[in-house]
């Protein structure tokens, strides 16, 4: 796993969170312990770990041929959430992810013809930009008068949503060509975006009135279109779907 | 040590032992309310209410200018107490918070043959040292909430010498107790406390805009500037002509909505100790957007049960709307230009804005620079009373020579 480009925004989004957080706490009244009114959205920023399937089209082939296993592909992500609250149970969550593995392999049946092994990298990361539809089973918090609003404790929820993915798998090293043995060094790469669909569960805890944590449990499903006849993959898919667990500190405004 | 000096001078002015050597109870319930109190608002500012910490119970004397005319208990043990009185009868029930430092008081009153009522009254200090009586009424819901608000008053020398007495125990830990509580917030866990004692939403509003006076508008809005409303509504004895002669600078016509602060502000510079503040009730409405049970009624607040009691001078609230100031809305500190009154001091100072003490002099040396002269412009801000001054003068402000 590192921590590169994908990562600029989750970074940007962190920054915003920072940013972005005095001037809200300073505009939504709040007193000892309450807010003056429900809030009216959230801003989550979450790290956590994704655990991609790793399985069929791509991955199939070079978990076959390298010594690339399932667990090779899991990686670090970083992310954020904006959650609108439509109903008092109910909130639009938008949100993205991103993460990105990178693993070194080597050939299972090959070594170059100085007894060497046959070396490359393979990298993936996946970007889901998914919107959902969040429930609480449980008041997210209780409004008393008509100026303060008291947060619940614990609140659990689930949510549905889709979107899209932004993926790239590629591969970087020395590969053999299986029609002539010969080894040649090459750069392939499949990226695009896909259509996914995202079902999570999860529970808010209240670290006081402006602040919870949240965690959550994602299932991505998402497979990346076959590369074009031409492309570096051309005819496999690429699965994107995985789980992804994480935890996050959401600001109440 | 400023506030030791003026009780100080206080105690010799009522003629007692000094707070060093008077015979101090222990905490009583309630005691942050002892004292002498006079409306803040404009409203029957000639009369005063004084409240005696006794074994658990608060006694309510009414002073006018003859002497004591009038006294009550308020049980603060949770007892039901039967009412019967000018025709009325029910039941009142008073209760402490946890912490002690707000007072609730339920009850239900049937007068003549009106439907029962429900009736609730909080009691509260504000930040500012106020003694703030929010109260609300209705059959079987109780849609809004009115305010009065009250402040020590100034001299005890024409307080009934057996008032004085039984006050003079009680002063310096009650202002104490003041001190304490103004600096305390209403926190999360009081207003779930206040909810599950079944203090309802209009009340609260009220006890929580007050702890946060910066943070809500308590809007008078919808006629609030119509003498003639206030004629039919006020029910305070006052007389329309009286209220006709009022300026309308005082009916908050111009700034419909002010923060708690500005409303305190309001009532120090403009009603209390002002030339119209004796007779012209600041912003008072008979306005109900919720009920045709409202204030404007003939069930409002001047039916009473008993011309004393915890209801003061029975009516004259205010009925006010809570809400929290418009993002945006909150000033930065420092101070403001408010449509109607110009320039004024930001309500982020609240808490330490002057206000009239529990000062003693013979009432004649005593003075407030708000209004206190014909037409002229002031500052708006209390003078010192004579002799307890102990910094420096206040800067203010002088036409420039010519």
């Amino acid at each position: 796993m590192s921590i590169g480009k994908p990562a600029r925004l989750a970074a940007t989004f962190a920054a915003l969170f920072v940013s972005v957080a005095p001037p809200v706490l300073a505009q939504s009244g709040e007193g000892d312990g309450f807010l003056f009114r429900p809030p009216r959205a959230t801003l989550t920023l979450h790290g956590g770990f994704a655990t991609p399937l790793a399985d069929g089209g791509v991955f199939s082939l070079a978990r076959r041929e390298l010594t690339l296993g399932r667990g090779d592909f899991d990686a670090g992500s970083l992310g954020g959430d904006f959650a609108i609250a439509i109903r008092p149970q109910t909130e639009l969550v938008f949100g993205f992810e991103t993460s990105r593995s990178l693993a070194a392999s080597e050939y299972r049946e090959w070594v170059d013809n100085n007894d060497q092994p046959i070396e490359q990298e393979t990298r993936l990361q996946r970007t889901p930009f998914i919107a959902s539809v969040r429930h609480y089973f449980g008041p997210r918090g209780r409004r008393i008068g008509s100026v303060a609003w008291i947060p619940a404790q614990f609140v659990p929820f689930v949510s549905v949503g889709g979107g899209v993915v932004r993926y790239r798998f590629q591969q970087s090293g020395d590969f053999v060509d299986e029609q002539t043995l010969n080894v040649f060094t090459s750069t392939m790469t499949s990226r695009g975006w896909a259509r996914a669909f995202q079902g999570a569960a999860g529970a808010q805890w209240s670290l006081n009135h402006r602040f919870t944590l949240t965690g959550e449990a994602r299932y991505l499903y998402a497979t990346g279109d076959g590369d074009t006849p031409n492309g570096d993959f051309s005819g496999y898919k690429v699965n994107l779907s995985g789980v992804n667990t994480l935890i996050g500190l959401t600001l109440r405004f | 040590m400023r506030i030791r000096l003026q009780l100080t001078i206080a105690f010799a002015a009522l003629g007692v032992a000094s707070p060093s050597a008077a015979q101090v109870p222990d905490v009583s319930p309630g005691i942050q309310f002892a004292g002498c109190w006079t409306p803040a608002d404009g409203i029957g500012t000639r009369a005063r209410t004084c409240v005696v910490p006794s074994n658990g119970t608060l006694m309510l004397f009414n002073v006018d200018r003859d002497g004591k005319n009038s006294e009550s208990t308020l049980r603060l043990d949770g007892e039901k107490t039967p009412l019967d009185s000018e025709g009325c009868s029910g039941w009142e029930q008073a209760r402490l918070t946890t912490d002690g430092e707000r007072l609730i008081v339920d009850g239900e009153v049937t007068c003549g043959t009106d439907p029962k009522q429900r009736v609730q009254t909080a009691f509260t200090i504000t930040p500012a040292g106020y003694f703030l009586q929010t109260s609300g009424k209705g059959f079987g819901m109780i849609p809004n909430a009115g305010l009065r608000l009250f402040v020590q008053v100034e001299t005890y020398a024409d307080i009934p010498a057996e008032i004085r007495t039984a006050l003079s125990s009680y002063l310096a830990e009650s202002e104490r107790a003041r001190m304490r509580i103004r600096d305390s917030k209403v926190s999360a866990n009081d207003i779930v406390e206040l909810d599950q004692m079944g203090v309802v939403a209009p009340v609260l509003d009220v006890v929580v805009a007050a702890a946060y006076p910066t943070d809500f508008i308590i809007d008078a809005t919808g006629g609030a500037a119509d003498p003639q409303r206030v004629e039919q509504t006020s029910g305070g004895g006052r007389s329309p002509s009286t209220l006709r002669h009022c300026p309308t600078s005082l009916w908050m016509n111009g700034y419909p909505m002010l923060t708690m602060y500005d409303w305190e502000t309001m009532f120090m510079s403009a009603g209390y100790g002002s030339v119209y503040g004796a007779e012209c009730p600041v912003g008072y409405l008979g306005y109900n957007r919720y009920s045709r049970y409202g204030y404007g009624n003939p069930y409002g607040y001047g039916y009473g049960y008993g011309p004393y009691g915890y209801g003061y001078q029975g009516g004259g609230y205010t009925v006010v709307v809570v809400r929290p100031v418009p993002t945006g809305g909150a000033s930065s500190g420092g101070g403001r230009a408010v449509r109607g009154r110009g320039y004024t001091e930001d309500g982020a100072t609240s808490g330490t804005t002057a206000q009239p003490r529990n000062s003693v002099g013979t009432g004649s040396s005593s003075t407030r620079a708000a209004g206190s002269s014909s037409g002229s412009s002031s500052s708006g801000s209390s003078g010192s009373s004579g002799g307890s001054s102990s910094g420096g003068e206040p800067r203010t402000a002088k036409p420039r020579s010519p």
